[in-house]
């Protein structure tokens, strides 16, 4: 994508969010994410614009019932088609979703632990990441047991951990540094 | 170094002790990676020339920023970098260790030494970049810097504080001057740092030889950017250089620094900018390159509490052409230059430095008081002559009052020739001068002039020491030492003769 394109889908979606921002939830947002993966892969939207107007009304509409998306969303779709932009929302969505976050003070956040957890640990460590970051979190649990043991919680710009694989690195470090010696 | 598995148990077991932090870290994650340098996504809090930390260990500075992605130049990449690699900020700039105990070392420009002569002692670590001293720190240069070379030190003065610029073709004797220049400093309390960029490892090698010869690297750092190595860390040898040169500044010292030369400096900052896509302008340098030279220069100062770091950047220029873009930023940034000349070079003038295209903007206020009376009217008179030897080579039939300013050109000429590792101290200058001021060079033929010079300064020294102590402690030739003088050089003169 382009250096001006990119410019031109964070400025729809600023524009949309300031509009539709409190009618969203986090599942739009999750819905969103989906259409964005699926986008990815397929590149639908590109051959949507290819195609007859009532073909591509059709497409929306089932796009839109597939993935849920939210119907305010329509009415992007619809300024893009006439600005012959459609191509663009792929990316519109990507940043609609960032700054939606953003702006929430929302971050997602991934726990990885060597070992499950039970929910009252879990909760224990999102309560953590939580004070640590000023911020309201959405979470989901991975296995990792390249750990050894312990735990890494990481976002997109922010990271806590601490784990014996964290440890060995911090380790190894200072001997290649000579710190230790 | 070796380490047992014991000890191994032992560390790790220590590092398990410690206990979690109690703050997130701001991380990136590297998306691209290539040329030594690293396209980040993430970091959205970090500041330009920010030290950032890669997972697996290497480090690297932030010099590049956009509104998705910065661009971090990696430091010694000792470990390879992998895309998805998480990089962690560290909240601080980039910077290098300094102490007295860098003295006599050789190190590369992250102050780690290279001369296979273990670790170096230092305690304290500085900011590579840091502001220049303030006007109100500064005072007026004052303190001359006695380079022991006649032609700089009676015609381009150099005070302590100054930036002088010396420029000039390839195998012109740029850095012989500079190390001259150096070894002329040993007894004098003045700390030298020369800074090498982009040069060759042979060339290095034999300067480290020459001040080891001369014991001049006891009170020398040297700094080693080589033309191999990483173009982040030639870009960063002369700050880090300064850096150092500051902290001496800073206990009241006096330092000389010899950046060779800002223009592999400049040429190193272009590679980057390009593989960080800044628009090139002209030659292709990017826009800031003025900025580049005029930050690290401007931190040469004389400070009002004592102290200075007298700067000397060499730059090469190409067939003489000293308006390229890079010598003319430097012209302009530094308080005057010594324009070194091929063909005076050829024709066995050495040093080469050209007396018209020379300058001392601020030198002359430091100039020592004996040796700035006696050369009052060498620079008119030299360039009288240079005038003149151009109509003599037409074979023009020449007056006597030509002809008198021809001979006397011709051995002013002959009395700036110094051979390499030759130095003079202010009262040889002074005498030498006063020798061609009062005509009692006339007589004795022109080849046998520098000899005759150097015979002068070490009679007076050694037969009259009343005079030349005289001169050495009022720092001037007053009207009695002058008569003094005047009657002791009539009496070597003749001396001379009879010798040849």
């Amino acid at each position: 994508m382009k250096y001006s394109q990119s410019i031109s889908a964070k400025q729809y979606a600023k524009a949309y969010l300031l509009e539709f921002k409190n009618h969203l939830t986090l599942d739009d947002i999750e819905n969103m994410k989906a259409m964005i993966r699926f986008c990815r892969h397929q590149h639908n939207f590109m051959s949507l614009v290819s195609v007859t107007k009532n073909k591509q009304q059709v497409l929306i509409n089932d796009i839109f019932q597939h993935f849920s998306l939210h119907k305010t969303l329509r009415n992007l779709v619809d300024l893009l088609i006439k600005n012959k932009r459609l191509t663009l929302f792929a990316q519109i969505l990507q940043d609609i979703c960032c700054l939606y976050l953003i702006t929430k003070n929302i971050v997602e956040v991934t726990i990885f632990t060597a070992a499950p957890l039970d929910e009252k640990e879990e909760q224990t460590f999102k309560d953590l990441f939580i004070k640590l970051s000023n911020k309201q979190i959405v979470s989901n649990v991975e296995i990792d047991k390249t750990l050894i043991a312990g735990v890494r919680m990481q976002s997109d710009f922010l990271l806590w951990e601490y784990s014996i694989a964290a440890r060995i690195r911090a380790l190894s470090q200072k001997l290649l540094h000579k710190e230790l010696i | 170094m070796s380490i047992n598995d014991l000890e191994l148990v032992s560390l790790l077991q220590k590092e398990l002790q410690n206990k979690p932090h109690q703050k997130l870290d701001e991380i990136g994650i590297v998306v691209q990676i290539g040329d030594g340098i690293c396209k980040v996504y993430g970091l959205i809090n970090a500041i330009y020339g920010e030290l950032v930390i890669f997972e697996g260990g290497n480090k690297g500075i932030i010099l590049n920023m956009s509104e998705d992605f910065v661009s971090i130049f990696v430091l010694s990449q000792s470990i390879s970098i992998t895309e998805g690699e998480i990089v962690k900020r560290t909240g601080e700039a980039f910077k290098i260790a300094v102490g007295n105990a860098m003295l006599g070392r050789v190190i590369n420009a992250l102050g780690k030494p290279i001369d296979g002569l273990g670790d170096i002692a230092t305690t304290e670590y500085r900011f590579v970049e840091q502001d220049c001293p303030s006007i109100v720190d500064r005072t007026p240069i004052s303190q001359p810097l006695q380079t022991g070379i006649l032609a700089i030190d009676a015609l381009v003065p150099i005070g302590k504080g100054q930036r002088e610029l010396i420029v000039g073709n390839r195998n012109t004797g740029k850095t012989a001057l500079a190390i001259d220049i150096i070894l002329n400093q040993k007894g004098k309390d003045v700390i030298c740092i020369y800074v090498s960029i982009g040069q060759r490892q042979g060339n290095l090698a034999r300067l480290v030889n020459q001040l080891e010869e001369h014991n001049a690297l006891e009170y020398t750092v040297v700094m080693s950017a080589d033309s191999s190595e990483a173009v982040l860390n030639q870009y960063l040898a002369p700050y880090a250089g300064t850096t150092i040169a500051e902290y001496f500044m800073h206990q009241g010292k006096d330092v000389l620094i010899i950046y060779d030369d800002l223009l592999n400096h400049a040429i190193a900052y272009r590679e980057m900018s390009l593989l960080m896509r800044r628009s090139p302008g002209r030659e292709a340098y990017p826009g800031d390159v003025f900025y580049l030279h005029s930050r690290l220069l401007e931190r040469s100062a004389c400070l009002k509490q004592g102290g200075s770091i007298t700067s000397l950047p060499i730059v090469q220029i190409q067939e003489d052409d000293i308006t390229a873009y890079i010598p003319t930023n430097l012209i302009s940034i530094t308080d005057g230059q010594l324009f070194l000349d091929a063909q005076l070079f050829k024709q066995g003038i050495r040093p080469a430095i050209s007396v018209e295209l020379s300058v001392s903007r601020v030198g002359g206020a430091a100039q020592t008081m004996a040796v700035k009376k006696m050369s009052k009217s060498l620079r008119l008179e030299l360039a009288q002559y240079n005038e003149l030897i151009s109509f003599a080579q037409f074979g023009t039939e020449l007056d006597e009052i030509s002809q008198k300013h021809l001979n006397r050109g011709a051995i002013a000429v002959e009395i700036l020739k110094q051979a390499q590792f030759l130095h003079y101290t202010f009262v040889d200058e002074a005498i030498i001068l006063f020798m061609l001021r009062q005509n009692m060079l006339d007589s004795i033929p022109l080849k046998e002039i520098a000899f005759c010079v150097q015979k002068s300064t070490s009679y007076i020294q050694s037969i009259y020491p009343e005079i030349y102590q005289a001169i050495e402690i009022s720092k001037d030739i007053t009207d009695t030492i002058s008569e003094r003088l005047k009657t002791a050089l009539l009496e070597f003169i003749p001396l001379m003769k009879v010798e040849n």
